[in-house]
């Protein structure tokens, strides 16, 4: 009879403890913010930051992620020199795989300079940062990697569809410590290293793309900030060396 | 007996179950899980593989900046993925053109990331061509990329 209680009991304990564990476990999830209000603070201290600066200069190493058609997984890195002034100059030289450009656009022209082929192409452009960029991306059809550095507050896009957001813990990029912040939307996740201190500054990037299967990424190392560099204006605009051949860009 | 072995089998159960729950518990700490999740799903329905168009994956996407760096640099992954297989692409692409130009040339309007061999460079009304074999070719930015163009004769 006492065995018999014994076998009895010992299953009802188990239930007992299963179901507390269940109902810990999703009382845990339901305490947790998917957005934790701590990461996305840090995320606003950095865009404010970045908006307040009239002038900067940073510099980019670029590594795209890539599987060739042979299946052998590859990087395919850029490096950029980025100077941009508020409100609408920038000029962006990028070298790498397949890169050697110069980007140039001084609030009323937008040049695209090839140097190693001697080309360049060139549009009359808006007088805004966020046109130009449409402009680039719907029509010319690129992208800029950095264009969210640029706008004058990138917070709202960044922060656009965003599901999840985490601070990951402090970590060090380039000897700088940082707060790693995570930031997911659907099919698309967001890494980012904000330099602690009075400089809120990202130092990396990662985007991952979640809708493949390798959850392959892009990344971006940023160094070398300036805030305050010295710029002058005739920087932005591109004058053709001798020679240079004008291309057109094709409607894409 | 029989009864002391069924509320064995019960036990056993409870016990495998608790020990399924606790990985999952701890899984779910991390962050990672809804996407591990997702792609599960994704698996499931038979979406999940490796993609080599990935422009496409994520044109539909919103316009934010960090799907716009992805995206900027998709396409020079596409680019490279060009550039990785250009001897191949290129040996193909010639046999191509040297089919197609036969007669008539290649169709006006084709682009092409690698020019032909034995291109020479021609100015016309201070345009720059590439005179292929009788195929003319324009430079021009497609995107970032550089690429050329199949154009009438200008001569």
């Amino acid at each position: 009879m006492n065995m018999l209680k014994f076998k009895t009991v010992v299953p009802l304990i188990l239930l007992v403890v299963l179901t507390m564990s269940v109902t810990i476990f999703t009382e845990t999830r339901a305490q947790t913010p998917a957005v934790d209000p701590a990461a996305t603070e840090i995320l606003k201290r950095m865009t404010n930051y970045l908006g307040s600066l009239k002038q900067f200069s940073v510099h980019t190493q670029n590594t795209l992620e890539d599987v060739l058609d042979s299946g052998h997984r590859i990087d395919l890195d850029v490096s950029a020199s980025v100077t941009v002034s508020r409100p609408n100059k920038i000029r962006a030289e990028r070298k790498g795989d397949l890169v050697d450009q110069v980007f140039y656009y001084n609030g009323t022209t937008l040049t695209l300079y090839n140097p190693s082929s001697n080309v360049y192409a060139t549009e009359p452009a808006s007088d805004t940062f966020e046109e130009m960029f449409i402009y680039l991306y719907d029509t010319l059809g690129f992208g800029t990697p950095i264009s969210d550095l640029v706008y004058s507050d990138s917070f709202p896009l960044l922060m656009k569809d965003v599901i999840f957001a985490a601070v990951i813990g402090k970590s060090f990029i380039n000897s700088v410590k940082c707060d790693h912040l995570l930031f997911s939307r659907p099919g698309v996740d967001f890494q980012v290293w904000v330099s602690e201190g009075s400089k809120p500054l990202p130092l990396k990037y990662v985007v991952t793309d979640t809708t493949i299967a390798g959850l392959m990424s892009v990344v971006t190392i940023m160094s070398d900030w300036n805030v305050a560099p010295a710029v002058d204006d005739d920087e932005f605009t591109f004058v053709p060396p001798k020679g240079v051949q004008k291309i057109n860009f094709m409607p894409f | 007996m029989k009864k002391l072995l069924q509320i064995s089998a019960i036990a056993i159960t409870l016990i495998l179950m608790l020990i399924a729950d606790i990985p999952m518990m701890l899984i779910d700490d991390l962050p990672i899980l809804s996407v591990e999740l997702a792609s599960e799903a994704e698996a499931v329905l038979g979406v999940r593989r490796r993609t080599r168009r990935r422009t496409a994956v994520v044109v539909g996407s919103t316009t934010a900046a960090a799907t716009a760096s992805a995206e900027a640099s998709q396409q020079q992954a596409a680019a490279a993925e060009q550039q990785a297989a250009a001897q191949q692409e290129a040996a193909a692409a010639q046999q191509q053109l040297a089919a197609a130009q036969a007669p008539s040339g290649v169709s006006v309007g084709t682009v092409v990331q690698t020019l032909p061999a034995g291109c020479k460079p021609v100015t016309v009304s201070g345009v720059a061509y590439q005179d292929c074999g009788g195929s003319f070719y324009k430079t021009a930015f497609q995107g970032n990329n550089l690429v050329y163009v199949v154009v009438q004769n200008p001569l």
